[in-house]
């Protein structure tokens, strides 16, 4: 038995019947299931978690909510676990960070007593000068700031995404975010309800309301009971929303899920947070919110202190010091920061356990144990002013003070999506202006200002019934809540029941400081009136100078005070002010969630794993995946020299199903394609192919490729494997101008198509075809036809990329495995072999034909590469001819020119550049060894008086070194193009 | 139509995903020219996932697509009823679904809760990319996109998971159409429930199935989803 651990009646989280044991700072210790770690720790007597960021001061459980930076830990690699939230596991070892030594003995501690040394902007003044101070202060800065450490060498967790649909989404499950998802529901609304928690009910699973605690615990079963199996609601629990972006996008994270929600309109239950009073040391181990206590004593069965002071604004402290009795604490005396004494259900029940009351006096100072790490007791005195203590403070011993002085809405979400918070000094407190709010969105319970659990359960049905209506759910009248009045008089809400909890200033300035307003950053009362001294005088501003706000609570506990302390240095009234901007995310995101699961969307051929069987080396292009070559890695090169040769000298295969491919049909179908392409194919016959080549409006290339005539109103066409989208989006984009009688589908993936290519490709082809005459008579050079390979439908090309004879034989994709099947098989007495990516691109090469995209830029026409031949000159009109019949009278600058290299001359590479004397002339732009020349050459840019045949230039290798080379005729191999029509 | 002992890689058609449905026990039935997947071997499991969560190759059933001007009447010259809008689907008398994916293009696909017609005229009217008639070309959705069927009341959550479109059945109806991205990549979605279960076509660009087949399968791992074959699929109909 832990030494704080209450009897089973507190703790209804816990699963005490699985004890689990675990690690922090170096020590084992015991928990049960269901505890966090901080509960474990406290219930073990341990205060101390973590130490403050600057000042490297002891710092224990604050809101026992997660909502603050005091219980940052680090476990394994995950670094500013909050240890508050995070359940323990068995056998998880914690550490404490940003600590120097041990978080027992912090050397870092040390800047505590020279904190007057530090004041606010201390940064900003002290590092830049001298000159190059900086440099050292860097390392020295850096190795100080930051909290945990992340590894690098982690691996990372599977994570994914989901999307949700709602027709209102309920944030918060607490009373009103129940009575709101009840009401909703039952108007037919779908429903989702995100609550953070582990159980619904908010504050009715840890907080008093009222004397009889039985009631708050048979409300909460009430109000769940009619959620939970409600058909309409889904409840997505253990869930956090980080953010409310434009159109109801809400982000939750559950587990290790991003779930992305849209909802029709939104209900926002989200709460409120307590607010710490401010006092000289209530950063102290043992100083604790009333609802941290609270939490500690409902939820995880831990007892927050052997004797303890409850310092109060509000009839929450009461029920605070209620609590805290009835779990064994002894509570002396309850601090009513309010004048006079408050006769209520709740004091009159602390009366009746003879606790002492002191109306009009607040905790002046805290007293510290040894090293600050817990609390020996408190000073107290009377109010007498605002912020001004009468002067006769007296000492009270405990090792426990609870704080209830008042709450700021939960709004941050609100403000994502455009809500406004404003301070209202007569209420004292933040509050959201609600012409602020987006259209479909409506707030209930206390982060509408409504403190009244009647009135806060009232408000959610309301909330509920409007979002239903929003939703487009013609709601009846909202149901009654449990036991209370029906519709009209919820519609009549009355949220003025009880007073508002907080108090307008419960700031108590003392003359050694240490009386903090950000815990995360270590702000003092002196360090917000410094910025403000120093002409920072804004919210924003002294955010920015000071830090406040900034730490991991995001100002959850210090954007109030700040605001109350900031404006009365400034002397400006607080009325109507809000506070600094609030950003998504509302709780931190770990970036694997926002990552999710990696969707890597991957194109395969049909003939993709038979490319695999054959040990091929997959390349990527774009989403496909190609074989680059047929050969284990080490012998890449031998083996593509290899595939080449087969070509040039018996048959290859190549999988070339990856080309883009586009049907063109209907009446205008050739002079549509005359207007795509530079070329003319009006009068191209039936039959026939031609090249295509695409420029855009400035005569650039953007494409090439073959155009196939079938029928006179139908062609066929390809394009590159990279470009069929952009080819394919230009021709919708035109022709929705130019509306020809033409339709375009892009039927890529429909059909697979291989390269049956060299000398022996007819041979196999005769054999497997019965109605294409695969001979030069039947089926010359540039002919089309269609009929069967292997029975299946084919329409077959004679092109001839690689300079050899070939087939380009494309086939419906289901097919596509078969024929590569049955032209392997038949191909093998021919000893036919595959060929990849890079055996074609070395064929290609030595043909000197240009692959656009790589012998091409963006800036590339086609007089510089040699394609003027590829252009209509006649016609009137296609895309950029404007554009290149201009360029054309300008002369060129550069041009693609063939070269071949010395044989023992070092290899360029792909992008050295040409040179003219020592000016860039251009780059080589492809470059290889050819096996069947015994030479290395390329394709290169050189300037218009470099392209001489014969003439050399010289290229600049990678390591600077020059290497001549010398502009060859076009193309390397078969000049006179006999071989591919053979 | 033969049973035992078929083997896909003996058909010239073969399903872009065959390999991933390749199991000892896996049997097959010839359909269309190639061999469907009929039972992965298990019919008491695939009985159960069918209505919960399961996931079915359609592949080599017949489809095609019809698109351009004269569509519209081309159609109603077959004497077929047409779907009452963009993203929509009719079911017709002779045992086919026609979506309409925009205004003058239309999918043709089997209709499995009907006695089962793989030869449907609206299918078989020549080769794929011949004009059909005057302003109506043919689509060749058979060889250009995979199709899936996903049944069963998971189907939903667990698409959640790789598209953003709210496919719960009382949102999405039976017969709506979404041409959406699942798992990054473009998709057409139907839903066409077999009697009482719910079930979701899923049509993609072919070259991309066996991406989509594994982003589906690990995305039913979370709700106990299960591969089945085409006769789990026809069991529901009747």
């Amino acid at each position: 038995m832990n030494a704080m651990r209450l009897a089973e009646t507190y703790g209804a989280w816990l699963d005490r019947s699985q004890p689990l044991t675990f690690r922090f700072d170096g020590r084992e210790y015991t928990g049960c299931k269901g505890d966090t770690i901080a509960s474990a720790l406290m219930a073990n007597g341990v205060k101390v978690i973590s130490r403050s960021f600057k000042y490297h001061r002891p710092r224990g459980v604050l809101s026992m909510a997660g909502q603050d930076g005091n219980t940052l830990v680090q476990i394994g690699a995950e670094p500013n676990v909050r240890a508050d939230l995070r359940l323990i596991d068995d056998g998880m070892i914690v550490t404490a960070q940003n600590v120097f030594g041990s978080l027992e003995n912090d050397y870092g501690r040390i800047l505590d007593i020279f904190s007057r040394f530090l004041p606010v902007g201390f940064y900003y003044k002290t590092f830049y000068k001298p000159r190059g101070a900086w440099k050292f202060w860097e390392p020295v800065i850096r190795r100080m700031a930051g909290l945990g450490k992340i590894d690098v060498q982690a691996s990372p967790e599977r994570t994914d995404k989901q999307y949700r649909f709602a027709d209102v989404a309920v944030i918060g499950g607490g009373p009103a975010g129940l009575a709101a998802a009840f009401q909703a529901a039952e108007a037919g609304a779908d429903v989702i309800l995100i609550d953070e928690n582990r159980r619904l009910g908010g504050s009715l699973n840890y907080a008093r309301h009222q004397p009889d605690y039985e009631q708050v615990v048979a409300l909460r079963e009430t109000l769940v009971r009619q959620v939970q199996p409600h058909p309409n609601v889904s409840i997505l629990g253990n869930a956090t929303c980080t953010g409310w972006f434009d159109d109801n996008w809400l982000a939750a994270l559950v587990e290790n899920r991003l779930v992305k929600l849209r909802a029709k309109s939104v209900v926002a239950a989200t709460g409120s947070f307590e607010q710490p009073a401010v006092f000289r040391n209530n950063d102290l181990p043992g100083v604790m919110l009333g609802s941290a206590a609270q939490r500690l004593i409902r939820l995880y069965g831990v007892k927050p202190g052997r004797k303890a002071v409850v310092l109060t604004a509000n009839d929450d402290g009461y029920g605070v010091a209620l609590d805290l009795v009835e779990a064994g604490t002894q509570v002396d005396v309850v601090v009513d920061m309010r004048a006079d004494e408050i006769r209520t259900e709740l004091v009159a029940a602390v009366k009746g356990k003879g606790v002492r009351i002191l109306p009009g006096h607040m905790v002046y100072e805290a007293g510290p144990g040894a090293g600050l790490r817990s609390l020996k007791g408190v000073y107290i005195d009377a109010i007498a002013d605002q912020g001004k203590i009468a002067g006769r403070p007296s000492f009270i011993e405990c090792d426990l003070l609870c704080m209830s002085v008042g709450y700021t809405p939960a709004a941050q979400l609100l403000c994502h999506a455009g809500a406004r918070l404003e301070y209202d000094e007569t209420d004292a407190m933040l509050k959201v202006n609600e012409e602020t709010l987006g259209e479909n969105a409506v707030i209930a319970g206390s982060v509408n200002a409504v403190f009244d659990l009647d009135a806060a359960i009232k408000d959610g049905a309301r909330a509920g019934h409007v979002a239903a209506g929003l939703a487009g759910y013609a709601a009846s009248d909202p149901a009654p809540a449990p036991g209370k009045a029906k519709m009209p008089d919820m519609l009549e809400m009355n949220t003025g029941e009880r007073e508002p909890p907080h108090h307008p200033w419960p700031i108590f300035s003392h003359p050694k400081g240490k009386e903090f307003v950000d815990f995360d950053e270590d702000l003092q009362i002196k360090d917000i009136q410094q910025s403000v001294a120093e002409g920072y005088d804004d919210l924003e501003l002294v955010k920015r100078y000071s830090t406040v706000v900034m730490g991991p609570s995001q100002g959850r506990q210090s954007a109030l005070n700040n605001l109350r302390i900031a404006t009365q240095a400034a002397k400006r009234p607080s009325h109507g002010l809000s506070i600094t901007t609030q950003r998504p995310p509302f709780y931190p995101e770990p970036i694997r969630l926002l990552a999710g699961q990696s969707f890597q969307p991957m194109r395969r051929t049909a003939m993709h794993h038979r490319h695999l069987e054959l040990d091929a080396q997959m390349t990527s292009a774009g989403h496909w995946q190609r074989p680059a070559c047929y050969a284990p890695p080490e012998k890449r090169r031998q083996f593509i020299e290899q595939e080449a040769l087969a070509v040039r000298n018996n048959v290859g295969l190549i999988d070339v199903s990856t080309l883009g491919k586009l049907e063109i049909r209907g009446p205008d179908a050739a002079e549509f394609m005359n207007r795509m392409y530079t070329f003319a194919y009006t009068k191209q016959p039936v039959s026939r192919s031609r090249y295509v080549l695409m420029t855009d409006e400035t005569g650039a290339i953007i494409d090439d490729g073959v155009a196939c005539r079938m029928g006179p109103e139908h062609f066929y066409v390809t394009t590159t494997t990279g470009g069929i989208d952009t080819v394919y989006r230009s021709m919708l984009r035109w022709n929705a101008q130019w509306r020809l009688n033409v339709d375009i589908a892009n039927v890529t993936s429909a059909f697979a198509a291989v390269n049956l290519a060299g000398p022996k490709s007819r041979e196999i082809l005769q054999s497997l075809t019965d109605d294409v005459d695969p001979s030069q008579a039947g089926f010359a050079y540039m002919e089309v036809r269609t009929g069967h390979v292997a029975t299946i439908p084919a329409r077959l090309l004679r092109v001839g990329f690689t300079g050899e004879l070939g087939y380009e034989i494309h086939v419906p994709s289901s097919q596509g495995e078969a024929l590569w099947d049955a032209l392997m098989s038949v191909g093998k007495t021919l000893e036919i072999r595959p060929f990849g990516v890079e055996a074609q691109r070395l064929l290609r090469l030595e043909k000197g034909h240009i692959i656009v995209g790589q012998d091409t830029d963006g800036l590339t026409i086609p007089q510089e590469v040699n394609l003027t031949w590829a252009i209509a000159g006649k016609k009137p009109f296609f895309i950029g001819k404007r554009a290149i019949d201009v360029l054309s009278t300008q002369g060129l600058y550069r041009q693609l020119v063939g070269f071949t290299l010395a044989n023992d001359a070092p290899m360029p590479e792909e992008y050295n550049l040409t040179l003219q004397g020592e000016e860039i002339a251009g780059r080589v732009t492809s470059i290889a060894y050819s096996r069947s020349l015994e030479q290395s050459i390329g394709l290169a840019y050189v300037l218009s008086d470099q392209t001489a045949a014969g003439s050399t230039f010289k290229i600049k290798l990678s390591n600077g070194q020059r290497v001549d080379a010398q502009v060859a005729q076009l193309p390397f191999y078969d000049p006179e193009g006999q071989r591919q029509e053979l | 139509m033969t049973r035992a002992g078929i083997n896909p890689q003996a058909f010239e058609r073969r399903s872009p995903v065959y390999r991933s449905l390749t199991g000892k026990d896996t049997e097959y039935v010839a359909v269309n020219g190639g061999a469907v997947v009929s039972s992965t071997g298990s019919p008491a499991t695939e009985k159960e996932a069918v209505t919960r969560l399961a996931l079915c190759d359609l592949s080599l059933l017949p489809r095609m697509g019809f698109k351009g001007s004269g569509t519209v009447a081309w159609l109603t010259s077959q004497g077929v009823s047409l779907p009452p809008g963009v993203n929509t689907t009719v079911r017709t008398n002779d045992g086919i679904l026609i979506s309409q994916l925009g205004m003058t293009e239309f999918l043709i696909l089997p209709d499995l809760n009907h006695a089962g017609d793989p030869g449907h005229r609206l299918m078989n009217t020549g080769e794929n990319n011949e004009t059909a008639a005057a302003g109506t070309y043919r689509l060749p959705r058979q060889d250009s996109h995979c199709c899936f069927a996903v049944t069963g009341s998971f189907a939903a959550g667990m698409f959640a998971k790789l598209c953003a479109i709210d496919l719960r059945s009382h949102k999405f109806l039976n017969l709506d159409v979404a041409q959406t991205s699942v798992a990054r990549v473009n998709s057409i979605i139907i839903r066409s429930d077999l009697a009482e279960t719910v079930c979701y076509l899923i049509l993609t660009d072919t070259t991309f199935a066996e991406y989509l087949w594994h982003c589906l399968v690990a995305a039913m791992a979370e709700y106990g989803g299960e591969v089945i074959g085409l006769n789990s699929l026809i069991r529901l109909k009747t």
